[in-house]
């Protein structure tokens, strides 16, 4: 009656492990998306004008260092990294940090996926 | 009455732009408390090292009774000890205060407070909800301070030292007023008022932090007077708000008063009697009902049992009732359904799912209740979390924002929301919204507007909060009016009004008129009820208050001392009666009733000279009497030795014998 019990442990351990399996992929998606959004699509730009008086999508993409038809998962994360450096109870500027989120609201409500 | 210029907006590259300029935080020197300003109870906290550890008060508890009492010789009392004496002295015993802070006397839900508490609500000065307590008018700030005062002394006595720098939290739904005031109460209490946080996010961040795996929480905050939920993303350190919805008038309050109707229903079915027409009586089943609605958390059945709780025409009359878990659930099941539909909203403003949600957090002591969290599991789907405290959760969230905000703890931000729309009145009433609820805070928004009558020469602005489309059903938070335009036909003239939140969620209002270019502006800071007169004045009343404690203070330390003193000396009267001439006696004795008749006075210097004289006449009686005393022990000692001499004396002569 040992056999019952092999196939059982094997199916238990064939189960646990792809939950593993799964959770590593998901976790490794996650921090890609996360390189991936902001290593290669920032650049040191200098931007000559000043804020406009109405942010347009444009100018809220070049705030968040984006593209503007970038997807709602880009933004979010985007928007996040920068809140991090430019938050104000971390030194950072009130007036930007009002910049940062009036952009992420901009690009969200263009973008609809 | 202004127009909407949307439409006539003309982009134009020459716009001047502006710039603002944002001071930020000065650097924090001392230790940042948390502290969670409970309609129930507060709590205080700290971060020590890496950890967040909760204070303990003078009583040992680690949450405090928000309740202030007022006593008989006018004497000011928080915490427990005034909870203690609630039942003696409920006229003048102010809890549950923060159900009315920010809020109008025409509130509807202030008149629904005021036919729930035994003390006096009245009209305040500004047409704010205040208390009347002897005869004295008190603002709901100033209560909310008492209790902050009590709980910035409780982390003085841990720390060892002075704090002065305090983030306070409020529930995720108060309105700019209500946060305003609460603020004020943090003034008032000689604290400087770092940040003022919701109490669902609070929470998250307790929950949150240290862990690294990215997750989305609903937050549900069932308290004593509020409810909030709160649904948040956590990554990477970022606790960022998503949406919030609740209900400022819903917490464990009303479960107690739902009770005690049922209680006094009950009494006057059995037994005739109205309990409620007893102030005693009423405040003693309160309590009762509170006591049941804890146990019932935890057994199936509890018992009340009050004795001498009224008296009839027969003779005393008792209180004893049996109550079940399932008819206290019956009797506030509405309650429990009120929180599904801000969920829902919640859900649907977060744009997700139930299945989205990854962990659903109980905070608030009223989710203790079986049937509460059966309620939040049914909502979102999910098991509650249950490792977080309900009642410490929120101060130590507060703590843990304190070291952020000192720079002590790294890596984490926090990205609130504001919870309700903002906006301003336009032609016909309609309620245009400049900022609406769910944006990340800080925030700032500018839009244009014109006038809607030819030559018109002045605007009036006024600033609405809410979700309603006519602006009279939203709450009116400030108003003023922008002079000095100049005479032009209708819709020509451009006026830019701009709305700023800070991080504390607090609003701030510009209007400026573009044409004139003199920058006709009008800045203004909204009023949480009490001005800046109204604050200092508090502030004085109470510095002057701490005079009269001291002064009292001084005067039981002066009685405590003269008593001492005369029993001490009427000991020694009788050790040394022997050694005292009858003079000295009669002098000593007429010293003694002075200082005891002084005693019975209020004037501690008084009793203090009179205490200095005797002590000057009794030590040069007492050491000479001492002496005297000294002396003849002596001679007595001197006796004996030559009693001793004459025997060797005796054995000598013996000895020249033999």
């Amino acid at each position: 009656m040992a056999t019952p019990i092999i196939v059982g442990a094997t199916i238990a351990g064939i189960a646990y492990s792809s939950r593993f399996l799964i959770r590593v992929i998901q976790r490794a998606k996650s921090k890609q998306l996360f390189e991936m959004v902001s290593t290669p699509g920032f650049t040191v730009e200098t931007i000559e004008d000043g804020f406009e008086n109405k942010m347009t999508p444009a100018e809220a993409a070049n705030i968040l260092g984006l593209k503007e038809e970038s997807t709602k998962e880009e933004i979010k994360i985007r928007h996040k990294l920068l809140m991090i450096k430019n938050h104000p109870d971390k030194g950072g500027s009130s007036y930007l940090a009002t910049k940062i989120n009036e952009a992420r609201n901009v690009l969200s409500s263009k973008n609809s996926n | 009455m202004l127009r909407s210029l949307k439409a006539l907006k003309l982009n134009s590259l020459n716009a001047q732009k502006g710039i603002r300029q944002f001071c930020s935080d000065s650097k924090i020197s001392g230790q940042v408390i948390g502290i969670d300003l409970g309609t129930t109870n507060s709590c205080v906290a700290v971060m020590q090292g890496a950890e967040a550890r909760v204070l303990e008060n003078a009583e040992g508890g680690r949450t405090t009774p928000s309740v202030v009492a007022f006593t008989e010789d006018n004497q000011k009392i928080v915490g427990l000890p005034a909870k203690r004496q609630m039942v003696t002295n409920a006229e003048n015993t102010l809890f549950a205060t923060k159900r009315l802070i920010g809020r109008r006397f025409d509130d509807p839900m202030t008149k629904k407070d005021m036919t729930m508490v035994p003390y006096k609500i009245v009209k305040g000065p500004n047409g704010d909800a205040w208390f009347e307590v002897k005869g004295k008018m008190i603002s709901p700030s100033e209560a909310g301070a008492m209790v902050l005062q009590k709980m910035k002394e409780t982390a003085e006595t841990n720390l060892g030292g002075p704090v002065t720098d305090a983030v306070i939290t409020v529930p995720a739904y108060f309105d700019d007023s209500q946060r305003q005031a609460t603020r004020d109460a943090g003034t008032i209490a000689g604290l400087k008022v770092q940040r003022i946080i919701n109490e669902p996010t609070a929470a998250a961040l307790a929950y949150g932090f240290k862990k690294d795996e990215p997750k989305t929480v609903a937050v549900y905050d069932l308290g004593g007077g509020t409810f909030d939920i709160s649904i948040l993303e956590i990554v990477g350190g970022v606790f960022e708000v998503r949406a919030t919805n609740g209900d400022t008038f819903l917490g464990g309050e009303d479960f107690d008063n739902a009770l005690l109707e049922h209680f006094v229903a009950e009494f006057k079915k059995e037994k005739g009697i109205d309990l409620t027409k007893d102030t005693m009586a009423t405040q003693r089943l309160r309590e009762a009902a509170e006591k049941a609605k804890c146990e019932l958390s935890s057994t199936l059945t509890t018992e009340i049992n009050l004795p001498y709780i009224s008296a009839g025409p027969s003779g005393p009359v008792h209180f004893n009732m049996k109550l079940t878990r399932s008819k206290f659930e019956q009797l506030v099941a509405d309650l429990i359904q009120r929180t599904i539909g801000p969920c829902n909203i919640c859900l649907k403003d977060a744009g997700l799912s139930t299945s989205e949600i990854n962990e659903v957090i109980l905070v608030g002591g009223m989710t203790r209740m079986p049937k509460v969290q059966e309620l939040a599991k049914s909502t979102f789907n999910k098991e509650p979390f249950k490792g977080v405290n309900p009642d410490e959760a929120v101060a130590v969230g507060a703590a843990i924002q304190g070291g952020v905000l000192k720079g002590d703890t790294k890596g984490i931000v926090l990205v609130d929301v504001t919870p309700l729309s903002l906006g301003i009145e336009t032609l016909g009433g309609v309620f245009t919204r400049l900022i609406k609820k769910n944006t990340n805070i800080p925030a700032s928004k500018t839009d244009t507007f014109s006038t809607a009558a030819d030559g018109q020469s002045e605007v009036e602005i006024k600033v609405f909060q809410g979700e309603r489309e006519m602006a009279v059903d939203n709450k009116l938070l400030a108003k003023f009016t922008l002079f000095g335009l100049p005479p032009l036909p209708k819709g020509v003239p451009q006026i830019e009004v701009t709305f700023d939140i800070d991080v504390n969620g607090m609003l701030q209002v510009i209007a400026k008129d573009k044409a004139t270019g003199k920058a006709q502006q009008v800045r203004i800071q909204t009023s949480g009820g009490l001005s800046k007169d109204d604050i200092a004045r508090i502030l004085k009343e109470s510095e002057a208050n701490a005079e009269v404690d001291r002064k009292r203070k001084e005067l039981v330390e002066a009685r405590n001392n003269g008593e001492s003193v005369v029993y001490q000396v009427e000991k020694d009267l009788v050790e040394f009666k022997d050694y005292l001439s009858q003079p000295q006696t009669e002098e000593i004795k007429k010293a003694v009733q002075a200082v005891r008749d002084v005693l019975a006075k209020e004037d501690g210097s008084a009793i203090e000279a009179e205490i200095k004289k005797l002590h000057d006449l009794t030590r040069s009686s007492f050491e000479t009497a001492y002496k005297a005393k000294l002396d003849s022990s002596a001679s007595k000692s001197s006796s004996t030795e030559n009693k001793e001499n004459k025997d060797n004396t005796t054995e000598a002569e013996f000895t020249e014998k033999k």
